[in-house]
């Protein structure tokens, strides 16, 4: 899995460098806009980090640049300005996902995995929590190994949810992702899906969180 | 001078009687003047008529000139002829010539005329001023007028007034009308010449105003940004130094001291963001939702402590900024955590009732003192200090945050212990805002 930063603080770039590649990264930095924008046709990375303050332009335009070369490269946002509407921007803009300084390197790591089992070029498309592995490429849960079936509704709602396991996704989030998907939803169809998946899986696999939403604990050292 | 109109008015409507008044006054003194003349012109004329009669040794009818004349014709010391109201003693003791003179309790005008024969006297005198209340008669008839007009020029200057003030009312509304942000300057031609000072002196402020506004807001971003990427690096670093070395205590405690710098400057920066706060962006909120928001956020760091938390209510709605509410909950919601042991539970509640939004936050944590309620607000307030008993470690800033927060949004804060969870229960009642205009 090949990833440009495209940051311009020396230290952090070089942490960031360190660390990725300690996750077996192939890694590549770029420091100015301009050089980026080279770097991604030399380098062709599948995942671009990109800082939003470089020296010598937005980021928001490398981000515009990649979006009109390229849609399959994935693109995670840096940003210092941790504010709303630098997020709501970014993702309009065709970021896939956005994470504000400081952050958890656990937090990035998390995020890359779920970016390149998105992208489909993970050594593994499979997401395991305790007894429970979902397969992203074959669409397929097992649960305790035995292999269950799973209507496509239900299925995208349980991904969601493992892929971002440790958070919690709001009825109204996950009624989006569906949406997003080209899924009609019906008013309480989160609750249905939801009730359904957990006739199928471990007994408290699914976490409601009262007024807010559902949440799949983090697998502790699987993962 | 309260109201420039109101000034225009009564220093207008003076003027107009005062000048009036003074018009009628010179009126009537040349109406006086004009009707003495007048009875000069009589008095001369029945004279020479007197003077005639007497030179053709005509006998002189006592009545000829009616009650309102009396005349005597003398020569030398014998009085020839007199009217019957006259005096038989001689009426003039002055030279030839007009004079005023007191007789049977009214004013005469008397004229001694010396007669064409030699020797002759003639004096004719008339009650002075018989017109002079036809005088004042006629300067009433004009002042009246002027008085029962009076208003409508009133009414006229108040209405010439509005249309000349209208630059200065478009003026002010336009200023009223402008966003608390708004440092745009004024355009110059569309003002008159009276108002171009003020409008230049109006734009010069803006202008400084806009520069300092933008530098603040500058300052907040290039702070976020200087605090935030040097944290980030030093995080990443810590994060790759631990891979190494796992069990290296000094590595934990620098990764401890890192997240409490992180603290201390997000709520600096939250400081910051809620003092430059002036009304901008305000906008309606849905308190359930931006509590729904910040709770997903802040979730990874319960599940730390393996606390629950729970969201209870309905929508509601209140007038506000986002930034800063999420700041608020996002205080108020770890603050809770920070003091709830393990396991703890943690519930917000967001309801209406009346004419207020209330956002309730309770834990199941030790609580707070009574005596302490008020001072926990206070900035860099810790209970117990810094050796804080709860071995939790923190800025101090976090809860007087909340308070200003509280403040710019015209809400109470009230601190007391939470009757279900026995921890501590803060509750926040803000003004609630119409549901229909959102």
């Amino acid at each position: 899995m090949k990833i440009l930063i495209v940051e311009d603080d020396p230290d952090l770039a070089e942490g960031l460098i360190t660390a990725l590649k300690h996750e077996s990264f192939i890694v590549s930095h770029a420091v100015l806009g301009d050089e980026a924008k080279t770097r991604i046709t030399q380098f062709q990375p599948e995942i671009i980090i990109l800082d939003l303050g470089l020296p010598d332009m937005d980021g928001l335009e490398v981000l515009r640049y990649v979006r009109k070369k390229n849609t399959d490269i994935a693109v995670l946002i840096l940003t210092a300005r941790g504010d709303l509407d630098n997020k709501v921007k970014a993702l309009d803009h065709g970021a896939d996902d956005y994470l504000a300084k400081p952050f958890e390197m656990m937090e990035l790591l998390a995020r890359l995995r779920a970016m390149s089992r998105r992208l489909n070029t993970s050594a593994s498309s499979q997401i395991k929590i305790g007894a429970v592995v979902l397969d992203i490429v074959a669409h397929t849960l097992s649960v305790n190994d035995q292999e269950i079936r799973l209507p496509k509704k239900e299925y995208m709602t349980l991904k969601i949810l493992m892929e971002e396991a440790g958070r919690v996704k709001t009825k109204a989030m996950l009624e989006e992702h569906l949406y997003e998907w080209g899924e009609t939803i019906g008013s309480n169809a989160i609750e249905f899906h939801i009730s359904n998946l957990r006739k199928k899986l471990p007994p408290d696999f699914i976490q409601t969180i009262r007024g807010i939403g559902y949440t799949i604990k983090k697998a502790d050292a699987s993962q | 001078m309260t109201s420039i109109r109101r000034f225009l008015i009564i220093v207008i409507l003076s003027v107009v009687c005062l000048g009036n008044f003074i018009a009628a006054l010179q009126g009537y003194r040349d109406s006086l003047a004009a009707i003495d003349r007048i009875e000069e012109q009589q008095l001369e004329e029945k004279a020479h008529t007197l003077s005639t009669l007497v030179s053709h040794q005509t006998n002189i009818p006592s009545h000829i000139f009616g009650d309102d004349t009396l005349f005597q014709v003398w020569q030398q010391a014998v009085l020839l002829a007199k009217s019957q109201n006259a005096p038989e003693a001689s009426f003039y003791s002055q030279d030839a010539g007009f004079h005023l003179r007191s007789y049977n309790g009214n004013q005469w005008l008397l004229y001694r005329y010396e007669g064409q024969k030699p020797d002759i006297d003639i004096i004719v005198a008339a009650k002075h001023r018989v017109y002079s209340s036809l005088t004042e008669d006629v300067l009433i008839r004009t002042i009246l007028p002027i008085i029962w007009v009076l208003p409508i020029i009133g009414l006229l200057v108040w209405g010439i007034v509005h249309i000349g003030l209208k630059p200065l009312r478009s003026l002010a509304a336009k200023l009223d009308s402008r966003g608390a942000n708004d440092f745009s300057v004024l355009k110059k031609g569309r003002y008159t010449r009276e108002l171009l000072p003020i409008i230049s002196a109006l734009n010069g402020l803006f202008g400084r105003l806009g520069d300092a506004f933008e530098r603040e807001r500058r300052f907040s971003a290039d702070a976020a940004h200087e605090f935030r990427t040097p944290l980030s690096a030093l995080k990443i670093n810590l994060h790759n130094l631990s891979k190494e070395q796992k069990d290296n205590q000094t590595v934990q405690s620098l990764k401890r001291t890192a997240d409490r710098m992180e603290h201390s400057i997000e709520q600096l920066l939250a400081l910051h963001e809620v003092s430059i706060d002036i009304d901008g962006c305000v906008g309606k909120i849905n308190l359930r939702e931006a509590a729904q928001d910040v709770i997903v956020e802040v979730y990874d760091q319960l599940t730390l402590k393996s606390q629950t938390i729970e969201l209870m209510g309905t929508d509601c709605f209140i007038h506000g900024r986002l930034p800063s509410i999420a700041i608020l909950l996002r205080n108020l919601i770890d603050n809770a955590s920070k003091y709830t042991p393990e396991k703890g539970v943690i519930r917000v509640t967001v309801g209406s009732r009346a004419d207020q939004a209330t956002l309730l936050i309770e834990d199941s944590g030790p609580g707070v003192p009574e005596e302490e309620y008020e001072r926990v607000l206070d900035r860099f307030y810790r209970i117990g200090g810094d050796q804080n008993k709860s071995n939790v470690r923190g800025s101090g800033l976090g809860l007087s945050i909340v308070s200003d927060i509280v403040r710019v949004h015209n809400a109470n804060i009230v601190i007391s212990r939470s009757l279900e969870l026995g921890g501590l229960a803060v509750k926040i009642s803000f003004p609630l805002a119409e549901r229909e205009e959102v």
